[in-house]
């Protein structure tokens, strides 16, 4: 942790709320996508990344330098996700699960033939499906470690478990993808597809 | 993909450990010496590569720096309503105890009951004091089944009005939330529940026609813009396309920066048979475009114009 984070920390405990919105600033857009990643649509993201961002506000000041803050944050928010992604409370009248995902659908197509858009899309779709195939933290497990490179200690410490459970959610998920995804490797080709 | 059964006794969870990088020097060479001689192990690798190849290994969700700066706005003015002023709860009468008020309240009831006032609550009743209150949307279901929205408010107390979407003035507040609200997911909830919703039953509200208008070239966020298209495709199914909205989706046609905003215009244009001499012009520059299916469904419009008979002026 370097001084200015340090500093900031200190005065958001404090009460300064801009030093908090300064704290937040350089990690939010990277746990907006990893709730993203966990949670597959925007929607759900966007509630899971502001209600974790609010929770960790409410329990900074028993944040005691235990490990880094983003370790902390992302903490937090993954754990908001996942209880997201168990609670089949939440009710989810409009379901963003069921059809293509906003971002995905809007991806720069300039450089693609529509043949290329169709099989990017049906691609794109397949890997939503199996990702689905998923428990909520070999996904959780997979997103961190695939997508965003995350050490398998920084995995275990953000999703609170140990490291040698990371590695078994790790090895299940790679099993299921690659074998439901399986006949796939042709059309990889394509560039990968944005996934929701 | 190169998913086959294990052939070898060998560990192949430390090929996984090792094509993700988490393996020491001493264990990954001794790894890489076992894939050179174990054919089978070289291919659980080979498996993972393509994994790689077909799942993409970057975060698959970007958001532009106006949208980023919006969500952090909203939370940040949520941790501000917190911190500062704790959320206060709604006073009918400032100083009167809540039994106080209820009981002021259900007398009030029973005398317009009594004197045959009451009047049938309808989603409008409930809509009219929300729509000043757009700017604080928090969020927006819909129950596709039923056709019911239920918009959340985060204002004083937190609050929700509902009503059918087929209602005029659940039209236009959705419209109103889409333009004003700061959160953009809920504007983009208020944008893809209008794009499923269903026209059939009642005329789309006019307010709601002019918001889409204004959405889709004010929006920062294409996802968006893409589902105020959507949408305005569904509402001009029951409605013309006027001169004003036409010309805002040629603007959008021209200058959007996202190809599948384009297409998604050129799709709507081409539904609503506005295939006419003075679109002519349009497709002739669309044949310009970046996008190769922009340029190939320009060039099939403009064949189809040509000698065949829809090369009328529109009246």
């Amino acid at each position: 942790m370097n001084q200015r984070e340090y500093e900031l920390i200190q005065a958001a405990k404090a009460g300064d709320n801009r030093a908090f919105d300064e704290l937040i600033r350089s990690h939010d857009k990277r746990i907006l996508q990893v709730a993203h990643g966990i949670l597959g649509n925007m929607q759900d993201a966007y509630d899971a990344y502001q209600e974790g961002v609010i929770r960790a506000y409410k329990k900074l000041p028993s944040f005691r330098f235990e490990s880094s803050f983003s370790t902390w944050l992302s903490r937090i928010v993954i754990n908001q996700a996942l209880n997201m992604r168990k609670k089949a409370k939440i009710k989810r009248f409009l379901s963003f699960s069921s059809s293509k995902d906003d971002y995905r659908e809007v991806a720069d197509t300039s450089q693609e033939t529509p043949d290329e858009i169709v099989v990017r899309h049906e691609l794109s779709s397949q890997i939503k499906k199996s990702l689905d195939l998923l428990s909520d933290r070999e996904r959780a497990v997979f997103v961190l470690k695939h997508m965003h490179g995350y050490k398998l200690r920084e995995i275990a410490l953000m999703i609170n478990c140990a490291e040698g459970t990371v590695k078994n959610y790790l090895f299940r998920g790679t099993r299921k993808l690659r074998a439901d995804l399986e006949g796939y490797q042709s059309t990889a080709s394509v560039d990968s597809p944005p996934i929701g | 993909m190169n998913e086959m059964k294990q052939t070898c006794n060998h560990n192949h969870d430390e090929i996984t450990l090792l094509f993700y990088g988490e393996l020491d020097d001493v264990q990954r060479n001794i790894v890489e010496d076992r894939m050179a001689t174990c054919d089978s192990c070289q291919q659980a690798h080979d498996s993972l590569a393509a994994l790689a190849q077909i799942v993409p290994t970057q975060p698959y969700m970007d958001l532009d720096d106006a949208s980023m700066e919006a969500i952090r706005s909203a939370t940040l003015r949520r941790i501000n309503e917190q911190s500062v002023a704790p959320r206060a709860s709604y006073s009918l009468i400032p100083g009167w105890k809540r039994s106080a008020q209820w009981s002021l309240v259900s007398a009030m009831v029973f005398i317009s009951f009594w004197a045959g006032g009451l009047q049938k609550v309808t989603p409008a009743f409930f809509a009219a004091p929300a729509l000043e209150q757009t700017q604080n949307v928090s969020g927006i279901e819909y129950d596709e089944q039923n056709g019911i929205v239920q918009i959340s408010f985060e204002k004083l107390t937190e609050s929700s009005v509902s009503g059918n979407v087929s209602d005029s003035a659940v039209q236009s507040l959705l419209g109103t939330a889409l333009m004003n609200t700061e959160n953009p997911a809920s504007r983009l909830a208020a944008a893809r529940i209008l794009a499923l919703s269903n026209f059939s039953k009642s005329e789309p509200d006019p307010q709601l026609l002019s918001a889409l208008e204004s959405v889709l070239v004010t929006e920062s966020n294409p996802g968006i813009r893409l589902q105020a298209l959507k949408a305005l495709r569904t509402v001009v199914a029951f409605v013309p396309l006027n001169e004003s909205l036409k010309s805002s989706l040629i603007e959008v046609l021209l200058n959007d920066s996202n190809s599948a905003i384009r297409i998604e215009v050129m799709d709507l244009l081409t539904e609503n048979e506005v295939t006419s001499r003075d679109m002519k012009a349009l497709f002739e520059q669309a044949q310009e475009d970046s996008n190769p299916l922009i340029r190939r469904k320009a060039g099939l419009l403009l064949e189809d114009l040509e000698p065949a008979g829809r090369l009328e002026e529109i009246r």
